[in-house]
């Protein structure tokens, strides 16, 4: 139940220094920046450190500089990294070891490569690109647009540009009024012009017409044909010859396009092969020490001297001023606690074992500084719990086996290590729960012959059936519930105690604490367990919880009368709390979903491995791939309501979060992993 | 008239699955309409659109599992053979019901709070649990259902 103490660290450093400081800071990884204005909002002018001052190659980088670069490698990442083909697969790339550099390897690199050439490159080649792609587009519409008049015996230009005297108009028009068009527009020429409209099928509702006619008359007709139904569609410029030559000049260029689009994504290609590899060191570089100057500003500076303010891990102190010895004739530092009303990162500090749980903590949201971390008073419960949602030993191995392969693949570290890890409990946890249960991937054991000699062997552990007697197992899940709800309240009470709130410990939680207990107790007496004495001490230990309450739950109200009403009012909660422990029969509803879909599964591949001929085609397929889905589905709903039974049910009763995660400076690198102590070793 | 307590059953069977089912298939499509929408943006969330879009599909399961335990109780699924008065029959059917009904109306519920979850995801990917923890908060509902169903068909006697 904790949360890591830290300390309030300030460092003043002298300018020529603060690069390798903040640097070595870095390395160390275990410092929070504290930005001025949210520490005591003085509002200030935001210095940048002076960058000439400083010996190091990356730092002389000056600030407008890095932002150009961080933003051509981030482009050229973005257009190349899809085409980019992984070694070893996307998965390796994402769960595997990256690949371990220096500071100084990446900067060298970063002197020999010319990004600005390489992001201009790939710009010009995107851009070369997305023209061709409008430019195909533009013509298969042209193309589109001309097909209905591909025997139209008329040079375009016409319709296009016209002479000064004719004038040509293309448009669509309702196919059922074409003839009432053409008669219209033939009466109105007089003769001197000619119209085409494209043939049609039946099904077809609208069709393609041109009119050709003197522009003295255009008015008329335009009047008419609209009348008509028609609606002019322009013809774009350049279209000059017949419709039949220009769909064959534009199919023609758009095939040369095509080749050219082909040229440039195999050149496209080939970059990616290259310069993904070397530009993703460098965006990691870049980043580092983007965050360095982000970091070196962060503070308040003067003339000569800069400070840095910093959220240390008290455990780490000893670190940071090792690490700072180099600098001492520069720098100083004072180490302070947190002053009152601040509101210090939170570190999660677990032991080892449960350690795998904090990621659960994480998702809910951190305690509070002075709060309490539930990791530890989860992780037992969520284990018992994921067993007995999933319940079954046979789905156990499999995941287990999955997730302990890619712990040891891929040597995972930080919290998808400490996830896979939780999952791996879980798989133990169910794999136990299966044993005693005899669920092993469902029914298995007893439906398949080939098992006959191990049935005895797994009957000897099994305690319960769930599925012969539920009411037994729903018992059991209703009474977890009791135990972690109580348990809830207790740790409610003790953290009362612990801030000196007495009166809320013994009246909120202790009220509810009796009550509970005393109903409990009073409803097994009635059930025959117990003497009369027992019976006794139910109604009264019920009695003293409901007087407490009554007594104590309206405290914060003015008047007697309001006081009472809100006392007696309070009692009604308990309606939540009976809510609270009915939502334990999940666990025996998603444990015995595990079995029955399982046990589907079993009897679906029994019946067709009767089928003559393909029938063990089909039982191996229906056996593998049922269970493959069994595994996942049940896998999922298992984490997700052993979680939900923490957060809302466990959780409710003394947690909430609010705390802010620790994020200190390090390396933040997504493609390498970088070694050394972060400042330069050579001299560029 | 003897066969009418087996088919009773069977519809107490096909209701379940057929309504949970369903509820499943719209929760499941509403769903999916949303990622849909995300992925255009962003075509690397699949995953975690998937994973939201597959939580409304339990309830399907669920009538799953409840049909095939009826159609177990009256005999149809091999085993030795049960005669089925219509008082039992009757029964079955009713103990199917929770299920089918919960199963319909929270596959959809569930449906649209994915929707709205993928929709969360797609501004605040770190958020991912949280998004996954609402849509089981209608699911109680549909496991509760479930757990009425079976405790009932398990208490029908033969």
């Amino acid at each position: 139940m904790a949360v890591a103490r830290v300390k309030r660290v300030r460092i003043l450093s002298h300018h020529d220094i603060l690069e390798d400081v903040v640097a070595s800071l870095q390395a160390l990884g275990c410092c929070e920046i504290i930005r001025s204005e949210e520490s005591d909002g003085i509002t200030r002018e935001r210095s940048s450190p002076p960058s000439e001052s400083t010996g190091s190659g990356t730092g002389s980088r000056g600030l407008p500089r890095l932002e150009t670069d961080l933003s051509d490698s981030r482009f050229i990442l973005r257009f190349l990294e899809p085409l980019f083909k992984e070694e070893g697969g996307m998965l390796e790339r994402l769960l595997g070891p990256k690949p371990p550099v220096t500071i100084s390897e990446l900067n060298s690199m970063m002197e020999k490569t010319d990004l600005q050439g390489m992001a201009a490159d790939a710009r010009s080649l995107e851009r070369r690109i997305s023209e061709m792609r409008s430019e195909i587009s533009q013509l298969s519409n042209h193309i589109q647009l001309l097909k209905p008049f591909k025997d139209l015996d008329l040079p375009m230009w016409i319709v296009s540009r016209g002479t000064e005297k004719l004038r040509g108009v293309m448009g669509t028009l309702p196919s059922s009024k074409s003839c009432s068009l053409k008669d219209s527009f033939l009466d109105i020429i007089e003769g001197q012009g000619d119209i085409y409209i494209a043939p049609y099928s039946e099904k077809e509702q609208e069709t393609m017409a041109v009119l050709v006619f003197q522009r003295s008359l255009e008015q008329q007709v335009m009047e008419s044909a609209s009348l008509s139904g028609f609606s002019r569609v322009d013809c774009p410029q350049g279209i000059e010859d017949t419709p039949q030559e220009e769909i064959q000049r534009m199919t023609s260029l758009r095939e040369t396009l095509y080749g050219s689009i082909n040229k440039a994504e195999s050149e496209s290609l080939t970059m990616a092969a290259e310069w993904v590899p070397s530009v993703r060191k460098i965006y990691d570089l870049l980043v580092v020490v983007a965050a360095r100057h982000d970091a070196g500003s962060s503070g308040e500076s003067s003339e000569k001297v800069s400070s840095l303010d910093l959220w240390v891990p008290s455990d780490k102190i000893r670190e940071l001023e090792s690490s700072l010895k180099p600098y001492s004739t520069l720098l100083d530092v004072n180490i302070d606690d947190p002053r009152p009303g601040e509101n210090p990162p939170i570190i999660l500090d677990n032991p080892g074992w449960a350690s795998p749980f904090s990621p659960l903590t994480k998702l809910y949201g951190m305690p509070s500084y002075d709060g309490i971390d539930p990791t530890v008073v989860m992780a037992p419960f969520f284990f018992l719990f994921f067993g007995m949602c999933l319940g079954d030993g046979g789905y156990g191995l499999v995941m287990g086996a999955f997730f302990l392969f890619a712990l040891v693949r891929y040597r995972l570290s930080g919290d998808t290590r400490n996830f896979f890890m939780l999952l791996l409990l879980g798989s133990v946890s169910s794999i136990l729960v299966g044993a005693v249960t005899g669920s092993w991937l469902g029914d298995m054991i007893d439906v398949f012959g080939v098992f006959e000699p191990i049935r005895a062997l797994k009957n000897s552990v099994v305690m319960i059936r769930p599925m012969n007697d539920p009411i037994t197992f729903l018992a059991i899940s209703l009474a977890l519930g009791v135990v972690q709800i109580l348990f809830g309240i207790l740790i409610a009470m003790w953290d009362a105690f612990r801030k000196g709130d007495i009166a809320g410990a013994l009246g909120d939680q202790g009220g509810w604490l009796a009550l509970i207990v005393g109903i409990l107790v009073w409803g097994a007496s009635s059930f025959g367990i117990g003497g009369n004495g027992v019976l006794f001490a139910g109604k009264a230990l019920s009695a003293i919880g409901a007087i407490t309450l009554v007594a104590t739950q309206g405290r914060d109200k003015p008047g007697v009368i309001r006081k009472a009403l809100s006392g007696i009012l309070s009692l009604y909660n308990i309606t939540s709390y009976l809510g609270d422990v009915l939502s334990y029969s999940r666990l025996l509803a998603l444990g015995l979903a595990t079995s029955a879909i399982a046990m589907i599964v079993n009897t679906l591949t029994g019946l067709v491995s009767g089928i003559p001929y393909v029938g063990w085609m089909l039982a191996i397929l229906i056996f593998f791939g049922g269970h493959l889905f069994s595994v996942v589905v049940n896998v999922l709903g298992a984490f997700i309501h052993s979680l939900r039974l923490q957060y809302v049910e466990f959780f409710s009763k003394f947690y909430s979060g609010g705390g802010r995660i620790f994020t200190p400076l390090k390396f933040e690198t997504r493609y390498t992993r970088i070694t050394g102590n972060g400042i330069e070793e050579t001299v560029n | 008239m003897d066969q009418l307590g087996i088919m009773l059953a069977v519809l107490g069977a096909a209701l379940a699955a057929g309504f949970a089912g369903s509820g499943s298939a719209i929760g499941v499509g509403i769903a999916g309409e949303s990622g849909a929408g995300i992925m255009t943006e962003d075509p690397g969330k699949f995953g975690l659109v998937l994973l939201l879009q597959a939580l409304p599909g339990t309830q399907g399961i669920y009538g799953l599992l409840t049909a095939f335990f009826a159609i177990l109780k009256v005999g149809l699924l091999g085993g030795d053979a049960v005669s089925v008065n219509v008082w039992q029959g009757l029964g079955v059917l009713f103990a199917c019901l929770p299920i089918a009904i919960a199963g319909y109306y929270s596959g959809i519920a569930q449906g649209k709070t994915s929707a709205a979850c993928i929709q969360m995801i797609a501004k605040r990917p770190e958020e991912t649990g949280k998004a996954v923890i609402l849509p089981a908060m209608v699911e109680t509902y549909a496991v509760l259902a479930l757990l009425m169903s079976i405790i009932l068909l398990n208490s029908i006697q033969f």
